[in-house]
């Protein structure tokens, strides 16, 4: 339950990111930072388990969606805000602390994201074909 | 690395860095905010601050944002001022050392504060 929540805020918060910048034309930090705390003022007045984990999930996954139009499309940012998730959810509480951690999973996974679709996805249709 | 050695680059990326990096630490510490909206109220209110245009085009805002998330280190890492300002200045080293590479991916100002405070937190060991 706890994945899908997190998966969830991840795709909504990814895809907000991103649509906010490309049709309102607003600049990456703002619409990152404005969406973080429209996010955090719509879960103040609700008591739930996951309340500060959901809140740092979705400041970490609009990082996803602050990334270029020209370097990830729309469907890339979607598979990347999956990879994000698992990584939030599997490898930050390991983290001792260290700021960043939640920029260090947005950009690990669109590197992971965009070296997927450049090398493994690109070479195993070449092959079939 | 000419940009590294641009010192009117380095000194104003470095305040801008320092700035966000210690008024999120305070927000934190002296009025109880969580490291989340500590970190995206700093760079909300950091966005709207303006600067000459040198300045604003070489990324101010985004030093400011990428000192926020240094401050995101717990206060057992971060213990006082002096940490705060030796953290800023590895994150604004490595920050103008990775300028021109990986443009465009998400994360990256992340990634730049999350090895600083590694680097940080490692030597504080051998201090």
């Amino acid at each position: 339950m706890k994945l899908i929540l997190i998966m969830s805020v991840s795709i909504i918060s990814t895809q907000l990111t991103r649509w906010i910048i490309k049709e309102k034309e607003l600049s990456p930090i703002r619409t990152s930072t404005m969406l973080t705390l429209a996010f955090y003022l719509m879960t103040v007045p609700f008591e739930f388990e996951h309340k500060l984990l959901l809140q740092s999930a979705f400041l970490g996954a609009t990082f996803v969606g602050m990334s270029e139009t020209g370097k990830m499309s729309e469907k890339r940012l979607f598979w990347a805000s999956l990879v994000y998730a698992l990584i939030f959810n599997y490898v930050l509480p390991f983290n001792v602390g260290l700021g960043g951690a939640l920029g260090f999973a947005a950009f690990t996974s669109c590197l992971f994201v965009q070296f997927m679709r450049t090398h493994v996805i690109k070479v195993s249709t070449v092959k079939r074909n | 690395m000419n940009q590294v050695l641009d010192k009117k680059l380095f000194i104003s990326k470095f305040f801008a860095f320092f700035g966000g990096c210690f008024i999120c630490c305070m927000l934190q510490k002296e009025f109880g905010f969580s490291a989340v909206v500590a970190s995206a109220s700093t760079g909300f209110v950091g966005s709207f601050l303006h600067f000459p245009r040198f300045y604003e085009k070489n990324g101010l805002h985004s030093a400011i944002y990428a000192g926020t998330f240094a401050g995101m280190c717990s206060p057992q890492v971060l213990e006082n001022h002096y940490h705060v300002c030796v953290l800023s200045l590895i994150g604004v080293t490595l920050y103008l050392l990775s300028m021109p590479y990986v443009k465009g991916i998400g994360g990256k100002l992340g990634t730049i504060s999350f090895i600083s405070s590694l680097i940080f937190f490692l030597s504080k060991g051998a201090w």
